[in-house]
């Protein structure tokens, strides 16, 4: 339906043909390229900060102590900068689905995105049960 | 930006081996490396998964997403 049937752009003092340019379906696609690639970067930078600070601290932990249990905090903050990630990365599979034409490309997008939600769910889960061992590990003590 | 993330996956990846490695040969602690190395492929995968991925990538996102998930089911059942 044209935008000037929607509306009254002629009170506005607004060409009809410019908004409706505007919003012309590669005009569109290029705007949700620009944002996914943003939300994507996002993403990528969370993950490899956390990995990048996760590394540098287990590095230091491995040196100081000989105890395994001392690693799960640090697994428990590396999970949480993943987890963070992802909700980057399904930001901009969702905003990827707009401009998703083919149906190959569409089946891709579910692929990546169902690994995605797992990774996510799985992640919540082991952050949830790392933090009680945690604080059963201290009430103990 | 495939090219960097690509870059930022295998500087994730070699991370991962050191510090199964480290964590082995400071104590004997393998099982803890390897869950920690697993969460630092798990990052490499993601970071492969940016862009525009093949279903190589997805593929090999999901093999060490299911590995990771058996070693800490192992992990919690022993």
């Amino acid at each position: 339906m044209p935008f000037s049937c929607v509306l009254p752009l002629h009170y506005l003092g607004v060409s009809v043909s410019a908004v409706e340019g505007f919003f012309s379906e590669a005009t569109v696609r290029a705007i949700v390229d620009v944002l996914v690639r943003l939300v994507e970067a996002a993403g990528a930078i969370v993950i490899f900060a956390g990995a990048s600070i996760g590394f540098v601290r287990f590095v230091a932990v491995a040196v100081r102590t000989r105890s395994a249990g001392a690693f799960v905090p640090l697994r428990l903050e590396l999970g949480r900068y993943l987890a963070l990630g992802l909700e980057f990365q399904l930001a901009g599979d969702i905003l990827r689905t707009a401009i998703a034409p083919t149906f190959v490309e569409i089946g891709q997008l579910a692929a990546v995105a169902a690994i995605r939600t797992a990774l996510n769910f799985f992640l919540a889960r082991e952050i949830a049960e790392q933090r009680a061992e945690l604080e059963r590990d201290s009430s103990a003590t | 930006m495939t090219a960097v993330t690509d870059a930022l996956a295998l500087a994730c990846t070699a991370a991962g081996l050191l510090a199964v490695a480290l964590a082995g040969m400071t104590g004997g602690r393998w099982r803890a490396g390897l869950m920690f190395g697993l969460d630092l492929w798990v990052a490499a995968a993601l970071l492969r998964l940016s862009g525009a991925p093949d279903l190589r990538a997805v593929a090999a996102a999901a093999a060490v997403i299911t590995a990771r998930r058996l070693v800490e089911v192992r992990r919690l059942g022993g």
